[in-house]
């Protein structure tokens, strides 16, 4: 099943801050692609990959969904 | 791993700082006193503990006064060796890669010398016996100087370690055991050379100077202290291996996935956190990370004592040091270093066992005075033989001179409480608990009652559907995944159960097309073109189900669970029960703490009907429910006021205050930092018969402690009269110096070996 998931971070500052995300992203099982949003704080992941591991990984990098 | 912690004191302003030594050459509790003086008389020093066991010296110093070169040098002014500790992690290892060195080197030395003592106290004890068998031998000129032969080497090299203790000691205007030991044996010694070099001396004096040739003795004594002191050397070495074989796990590098997929080995100081680690079946987890990918069956008995391998996929936590057995997977390091969980065990358990119990500190008080009364009372004996002992009084006098100072050395008793600790650390620490110091060893032992948090204590602590019941026509496993597709949106951790026990039977859960959420109600939902309403029995009434499932609604209420209704297309869907469930082993572990005679307390913040069902399923005696978060450390204060001695056991923030509080507090592992850091006892890994099994090692080590204490101790005391001569005017009994000495080795290792059987010890 192939999802599409938006994430609200508040965390989000800059263009790193999206490097880091995609980066802790990339190697997680399921995740097809991320798009940061830097003006909106938004995380959007598509893949099969459980809503819990995609939290987990994110509050792990230093980025807790909201 | 940070040695040297430092804080400021905000009003006076003062620094303290802690400086860790390792301190070579102490054999008993003397030598701890006398290190102890050494290192307080350093100006700017604070406070200094020393313990015998794992041989280091912590010092609380004011650092701008007193740095670490001025407390090494003071340790070796007392006549024994230190290292300092080094702050720095690198250092660190080449510090203790040294000292490991260094004792290995200082066993060799303890066994050539006992080696070479032994060789020839053997022929000298034959020869000096001998004249038994063969009486023609007793008039043989010859036997004296052979036997002066024999001896000398013993005397003058192989008990060289006693004379260089002795001497240092007397530099300090103090006495230790080698102080005893130089005593009674140059004593002896010196009486034999002068009956045989000077035989005319003793001839004026009307003596007979082959009676007094004492060289079997003075050998006999020099050989068997070096059997009790390496044996005892060695014996300490083996104490803290629990700890060492648990640093030692940690893998050497790791295979890091680079960006886009290329991996590479690194060494594991070099990696960071964020860096994806693979591991592959058979591999050793390099650190603490969060799993992105794959799963497997992982074993982390090192680390929880738990010997089933414990099941892991993405979204869990694994912990560094432990094996990976049958799959593959990637993990995300979120902890590296000396913030990994393995890293923060080897520190704690290195601090229980540096600490000192209270009962210690008695047994130093009592040791200092020891030696300087056994003094006197060898003296006193010997001259109440000259005065008033039968012919030949010098010769009854100098037994029983020697005989007192060898059966008194006091080596034994330093070693009978550190040894027990160390080695009862080291075992709970190889079953997943963590004793935080000494004390709490022996608060663990007057407990009586034990109070246990619910919720992540006795309980998964997280709600799963535990009860399910479909009334709709579309198959039971439809009516499930449309109701998680429901909830999937919602925050609530009862949706969270509902989603979860979809995902379970292998469902695949839709996203909803619209979705609302009704706080302290329930959710409205569209799924898959399908209206779903899903929520309290109370929401479902509302909504015009009034006669739906009452009666089981009302029978899982009193079993103390939430009930969710779920309605579909506005037919009746489903009924869901959703609880808290206990963890697998709760009633396993509460069964042991009531077998051991204790009274068991469930304190809750959960309503009472929740917390009585609780106790009820757990065989709990005691439920106080309803308890405010802030109020456990009240009820813990309460109960102390009534005369209970309470351990309490919690996991989560809110419980810190009652573990501080409580007379023996114990984290729960799974349990956040805070409770961990105001425990006195942590338990690895979440398991609840981890209580009982701490409660049982503290038992187990207080027992082992009063054993050695009564060998060290009440053996020595209850023998100084004997040696003194007090039973000879009854029973013609006095102590022959050798057997004093083979009973004071013997002392030594029994309380060493009582000590190490903890290892074995079966706690549950």
């Amino acid at each position: 099943m192939t999802d599409e998931r938006t994430y609200s971070v508040p965390a989000i500052d800059c263009e790193g801050c999206a490097n880091n995300i995609s980066e802790a992203l990339e190697p997680v099982e399921g995740v097809e692609a991320t798009v940061v949003d830097i003006n909106a704080k938004t995380v959007r992941v598509r893949g099969s990959v459980d809503d819990l591991v995609v939290r987990k990984v994110l509050t792990a990098a230093g980025y807790p969904p909201a | 791993m940070a040695v040297a912690a430092e804080s400021r004191e905000r009003d006076g302003a003062v620094a303290v700082a802690r400086r860790d030594l390792v301190v070579t050459g102490m054999t008993c509790a003397s030598c701890v006193a006398s290190v102890e003086d050494a290192l307080r008389g350093v100006p700017g020093v604070r406070s200094a503990d020393v313990n015998l066991a794992t041989e280091r010296a912590r010092v609380e110093v004011d650092p701008a006064r007193a740095d670490v070169t001025a407390l090494v040098r003071a340790v070796e002014r007392a006549g024994y060796g230190a290292l300092a500790v080094s702050e720095d992690e690198r250092e660190r290892a080449a510090t203790e890669q040294q000292e490991r060195a260094v004792r290995r080197a200082y066993v060799r030395a303890l066994g050539r010398r006992l080696a070479i003592a032994a060789a020839l106290a053997v022929p000298t004890m034959a020869l000096s016996m001998a004249d038994l068998a063969f009486p023609a031998l007793m008039e043989a000129a010859w036997r004296p100087y052979v036997l002066f032969a024999l001896a000398s080497p013993v005397q003058l090299w192989a008990a060289l370690p006693f004379y260089r203790g002795a001497l240092s000691a007397a530099r300090h205007r103090r006495a230790d055991m080698n102080t005893l030991v130089v005593l009674g044996t140059t004593t002896a010694y010196l009486v034999s050379v002068a009956a045989t070099f000077f035989s005319g001396l003793f001839d004026s004096l009307g003596l007979e100077p082959r009676q007094y040739l004492y060289y079997d003795t003075a050998t006999a004594i020099v050989a068997l202290i070096l059997v009790g002191r390496y044996l005892e050397a060695r014996a300490r070495a083996h104490t803290s291996d629990a700890v060492r074989s648990l640093a030692a796990l940690g893998a050497k590098s790791a295979r890091v996935r680079r960006r886009g997929g290329a991996e590479e080995d690194v060494p594991i100081e070099k990696l960071v956190v964020g860096d994806v680690v693979v591991v592959r079946p058979g591999e050793t987890v390099a650190t603490d990370g969060l799993i992105v990918a794959g799963s497997s069956g992982v074993d982390e008995s090192m680390v929880t004592g738990e010997s089933l391998p414990v099941e892991k996929r993405a979204g869990d936590d694994v912990t560094g040091g432990t094996l990976n057995r049958s799959g593959a997977f990637r993990f995300r390091v979120t902890r590296v270093g000396a913030d990994t969980l393995l890293a923060q065990i080897v520190r704690m358990v290195e601090e229980a066992q540096g600490s000192k119990a209270p009962i210690q500190r008695l047994v130093d008080r009592v040791a200092a005075v020891f030696v300087p009364v056994v003094l006197v009372v060898a003296f006193a004996s010997a001259l109440a033989w000259l005065a008033f002992g039968p012919h030949p009084s010098f010769g009854y006098a100098l037994t029983a001179f020697v005989a007192v100072l060898i059966i008194a050395c006091p080596c034994a008793l330093g070693l009978a409480t550190p040894t027990a600790i160390i080695v009862g650390t080291g075992r709970g620490a190889s079953r997943g608990i963590l004793v935080k110091s000494a004390d709490a060893l022996e608060a663990a032992k007057a407990i009586d009652v034990v109070a246990f948090d619910k919720t992540g204590t006795l309980t998964v602590g997280r709600p799963r559907v535990t009860d399910y019941l479909s009334c709709a026509g579309i198959g039971e496993d439809e009516v499930l995944r449309l109701l998680a597709g429901a909830e999937l949106r919602s925050e609530h951790p009862l949706a969270a159960a509902v989603v979860e026990a979809a995902r379970e039977r292998g469902l695949s859960v839709a996203e909803p097309e619209s979705f609302e959420a009704l706080p302290g109600e329930g959710v409205h939902a569209r799924v898959d073109g399908r209206d779903v309403w899903i929520g309290t029995p109370d929401l479902a009434r509302a909504r015009g189900f009034a006669e739906l499932g009452d009666g089981m609604v009302s029978h899982h209420q009193a079993a103390g669970k939430t009930v969710l209704v779920g309605t579909i297309d506005g037919e009746p869907g489903a009924v869901l029960a959703v609880a808290d469930v206990v963890k697998a082993s709760a009633k396993e572990a509460l069964a042991e703490v009531k077998r051991m005679g204790l009274r068991t307390l469930l304190v809750s913040g959960d309503a009472r009907r929740t917390a009585q069902a609780i106790a009820r399923e757990l065989g709990i005696d005691d439920v106080r429910a309803e308890v405010r978060p802030g109020a456990k450390a009240d009820l813990v204060a309460q109960l102390q006021r009534e005369g209970h001695r309470v351990a309490m056991v919690g996991d989560g923030v809110n419980d810190a205050p009652a573990l501080a509080r409580a007379d023996l507090g114990i984290a729960i592992g799974s349990g956040t930092d805070v409770a961990i850091a105001t425990a006195d006892i942590v338990l690895v890994g979440g398991d609840p018969r981890g209580v009982p099994r701490a409660l049982r090692l503290a038992r187990r080590t207080l027992a082992t402690i009063r054993e050695n204490l009564f060998w060290a101790f009440a053996y020595n005391v209850a023998l100084i009269p004997v040696a003194a001569g007090v039973l000879y005017p009854f029973t013609g009994w006095l102590l022959s110096p050798v057997l004093a000495a083979g009973a004071m080795a013997i002392s030594s290792v029994t309380v060493v070996t009582n000590s190490l059987r903890l290892r074995s010890a079966h706690i549950g």
